[in-house]
């Protein structure tokens, strides 16, 4: 039955494409999900398009469309901010909305909603389902929403549990067959390992893990190795976990809510992860609207959440997304996190950070943040802050009592210099 | 039975106070509604006591220990800033701790740990319970956390219902007679009429809401008396609120949490007010971490919540708090039920200003000072209302905000803010 559907919907690519009207709205998938076959199409079909909206989150894959003499054709909306189109979101070429991961499928939904959508999902199952494979994020919204859904099925797509869709559900199908994109975990420096250590100090065995990806997050995983019963409730999942589920650290055994199983939104790491996800019973990928609401992660008794920032203020202000002023990532799943880990029980959120940056010539904890800084979490959400000189507990501190304790984190060379300024805009600490 | 407890309870404020000892944490409950009796003799007495911590959140009342010569006896230490003691906070002399309202009773528990909690209350009723009067606030948490306990009863205070300690539970009790701290009815200008009708245009029928005081919120309120159905789930609660309920607009039936209730966990206003509010039904007054928690306010669909702020930048960084770098309020309900409304099913979260101060210097500035704590993030604002009008601010890109930001703006400043969002960002 659905055999036959199938066959119906099968289209080209450059068939698929044609579907694009002027001045539509294409969402084109997000990060490792970006379906690549008909993003390619559509760039090969540019001359037929004149101001195409192109809407996704943190891009990975062709990014043509942001190159120069691409604007009468595409113009470009974001959520998130990546290497790729950091550039146009910053010359106001592409817009960025800010939102929190949590309510974008809202947004996918209702502000950004899609004429067309492009979604790459696994092929069909035994009964016509397509698994969601690398991520759940906001395509159960988009799908919902997109006048048009094309959908790109590739047979290299892990088949992950959690989140399926239909083949009955589709408008058109494009068949692939490409390799996942590949994150390789970042590696750690010395630094990094201190500050993994220290963040591993701060959690009890049997808690609930959120840890992004990166060098600092990687570190802490590698840092827990000792401990015992842990468990993941998280939004990306990355390689580093998968070395703690083979070592029986994370086994889920403690988990309050959705024991037994990982539950994250996204997968991002190499093919050794994309392999040891599939098929595999003991993880479920669900939507960001589940994963990231802060009520949700709440139910997760020692929910510990860890994530990197930028920047911190001597009032405890985190920004985690801006560099001079300028968009460098997104809101992310952070403040999620943090608001959920906060409302867990024995909960606790970490933002660990370098002490520096430029080569140890400038401190992350500045006086103030400069005019234009984004503050993404604020100081009335923000708790455990590490750096490899220790950490920092803000949450119920007075104003001296945080900067006191953020200089005592600081390179020891900025230390006088933080005092000097917080004491000429405040008073004596 | 609790009536013996009571009488060998019973005891003057200078022998209550002396279960305080040198190096103790005292903590009072707040905004206003404090046991003054206890706090002044306290100050009276302050030669008996050194390195006394003093716990309050906005005292509204006179206080006197912030005055010359409490150095080494009492510090202050506070979460929210009233006229009293913003210039000690500024000047380094008393602490402020940042929090959000709804989690005060945790700072209580895990780290202000008072050893002796002042409280105000009622009366016993016939088995021995005294209402909360007026506040619930934090101080269940307050009385939980404290090692012992001293209550100031005052036949005066408003008997109110949802919130209540039992004589058993109190150390030693001074009885006082004394009317209920009142707050004046606000000035309402034409610009905060202006502002009224744009957030009543906003608010549909069978809405729940959360509003505070002030001459915007009450202004609001007064546009909202064509509307039908609405209940209330709030903070505080002023005189406003009630003169709906008396028209028949706030009926509380649409609710879908608590419905046929007001629930809040603060009452300012006049004594007509309290007198309104004692002994009846409609009302419950709740503690905060009930109250304020964003998993309790999303359960009422169409929860809309308006609050006021003082500056917003072009990004939609909204500061609520501070004023040239220092700490002007505090943060108090206003995140919580930002972030309970956004969940909540329709719901709105509506902060509401005017376009300008009263020197005439625009509250729409393209950066924030630095130094400037943001209260409310960009990324947790939704609706900005000003006499101009008001712009929507979630699902909108840094473009469309500082558009629709700008022509919330007071005309005289538009063109300068365009300038240097241009300046600072890009072409709009």
């Amino acid at each position: 039955m659905w055999q036959e559907l199938y066959k119906k919907k099968k289209i080209s690519a450059d068939e698929a494409v044609s579907l694009i009207k002027n001045g539509d709205r294409v969402s084109i998938g997000e990060n490792v999900d970006v379906a690549p076959t008909l993003v390619e199409a559509m760039l090969r079909n540019k001359d037929r398009y004149r101001d195409v909206e192109i809407v996704h989150m943190l891009p990975i894959g062709p990014q043509e469309y942001l190159e120069p003499g691409m604007e009468t054709h595409f113009k470009h909306h974001t959520m998130f901010c990546g290497a790729a189109n950091r550039a146009a979101v910053n010359c106001g070429f592409a817009d960025y909305t800010p939102s929190f991961y949590y309510n974008q499928g809202s947004i996918t939904k209702n502000e950004l909603r899609a004429d067309v959508l492009f979604v790459q999902l696994t092929p069909p199952d035994k009964n016509g389902y397509c698994s969601f494979g690398t991520s759940a994020s906001v395509k159960r919204e988009a799908m919902e929403s997109a006048k048009i859904v094309i959908a790109e099925l590739n047979d290299q797509m892990p088949y992950t549990y959690g989140s399926f869709v239909h083949i009955s559900d589709l408008d058109y199908i494009v068949e692939s067959s490409r390799p996942i994109t590949e994150f390789p975990p970042a590696p750690a420096g010395e630094v990094e390992m201190q500050i993994g250590e220290i963040c591993a100090s701060l959690i009890d065995d049997g808690s609930t893990l959120q840890v992004g990806i990166g060098a600092v997050p990687e570190a802490a995983l590698k840092m827990l190795r000792g401990k015992r019963d842990l468990g993941v409730h998280t939004e990306l999942l990355g390689d580093g976990l998968i070395d703690l589920m083979e070592a029986g650290v994370v086994n889920n055994k403690k988990k309050s809510l959705n024991p037994g199983k990982c539950i994250t939104t996204l997968y991002m790491g190499t093919k050794k992860l994309y392999d040891y996800i599939d098929r595999n019973p003991a993880f479920e990928v669900l939507p960001v609207a589940y994963t990231n609401d802060p009520r949700v992660i709440a139910q997760n008794d020692r929910m510990i959440s860890i994530n990197a920032c930028l920047q911190i203020d001597l009032l405890g202000q985190v920004n985690s997304e801006t560099i001079n002023g300028k968009q460098y990532s997104g809101i992310g799943g952070q403040v999620d996190f943090v608001r959920g880990a906060t409302m867990s029980r024995g909960g606790k959120s970490i933002l660990a950070v370098n002490s520096t940056t430029a080569g140890g010539k400038k401190s992350k904890i500045v006086p103030f943040l400069a005019p234009g800084t984004v503050v993404t979490t604020s100081r009335t959400d923000v708790d455990y802050v590490v750096t490899e000189y220790g950490y920092a507990r803000l949450k119920g501190k007075s104003i001296r009592e945080r900067a006191k304790a953020l200089i005592s984190i600081a390179h020891p060379n900025f230390r006088a210099e933080l005092t000097e300024a917080f004491e000429k805009a405040f008073f004596k600490l | 039975m609790w009536k013996e407890q009571y009488n060998q309870k019973k005891v003057t404020a200078e022998e209550a106070i002396s279960h305080i000892k040198s190096g103790d944490t005292v903590a009072v409950g707040g905004p206003g509604h404090a046991p003054l009796l206890l706090v002044d003799t306290l100050v009276k007495h302050k030669d008996d006591f050194r390195d006394v911590t003093l716990y309050q959140m906005d005292p509204r009342e006179p206080i006197g220990y912030l005055a010359p010569g409490m150095e080494g006896h009492i510090h202050h230490v506070t979460s929210f800033c009233s006229a009293n003691n913003r210039g000690a906070v500024a000047s380094g002399q008393a602490d402020f701790i940042p929090c959000f309202y709804m989690d005060k009773p945790e700072l209580m528990r895990s780290e202000i740990r008072p050893d002796v909690a002042f409280i105000h209350v009622t009366p016993p009723d016939r088995d021995g319970y005294c209402s909360y009067g007026a506040i619930v606030s934090f101080i269940p948490g307050l009385v939980e956390s404290a090692k012992y306990v001293i209550a100031e009863v005052n036949d005066q205070l408003p008997y109110t219902y949802g919130s209540s300690i039992h004589v058993s539970e109190i150390g030693c009790l001074v009885e006082v007679s004394r009317p209920a701290y009142t707050v004046a009815p606000p000035v309402i200008g034409e610009a905060e009429c202006q502002i009224g009708e744009i957030c009543a245009s906003l608010i549909e029928d069978g809405s729940t809401l959360q509003i505070g005081i002030g001459a915007v919120p009450e202004a609001a309120l007064k546009m909202l008396r064509g509307k039908r159905d609405l209940g209330v789930h709030t903070e505080l609660l002023g005189e406003g609120l009630v003169e709906l309920m008396e028209l028949g607009v706030v009926t509380n039936k649409k609710k879908t949490y608590n419905p046929g209730k007001c629930t809040a966990t603060i009452y300012l206003g006049s004594q007509k007010l309290y007198d309104y509010l004692d002994h009846n039904p409609r009302f419950e007054v709740l503690p905060v971490n009930y109250t304020n928690d964003p998993r309790v306010i999303c359960r009422h669909e169409k929860m809309v919540s308006i609050n006021a702020c003082i500056q917003v930048d072009l990004l939609g960084q909204v500061n609520s708090e501070g004023i040239n770098g220092k700490q002007f309020s505090g943060i108090g309900g206003q995140v919580d039920f930002i972030r309970g409304a956004a969940m909540s099913p329709g719901g709105k979260s509506i902060l509401a200003f005017n376009s300008v101060t009263n020197k005439g210097i625009s509250k729409i500035v393209p950066t924030l000072p630095p130094g400037t704590a943001v209260t409310t993030s960009r990324t947790d604002v939704d609706y900005l209302v000003t006499e101009y009008g008001y712009a929507r601010l979630k699902g909108k890109s840094i473009r469309d905000r500082a558009k629709a930001l700008i022509s919330i703006a007071h005309p005289d400043s538009r063109a300068q803010l365009t300038e240097e969002f241009e300046k600072i960002f890009f072409k709009l």
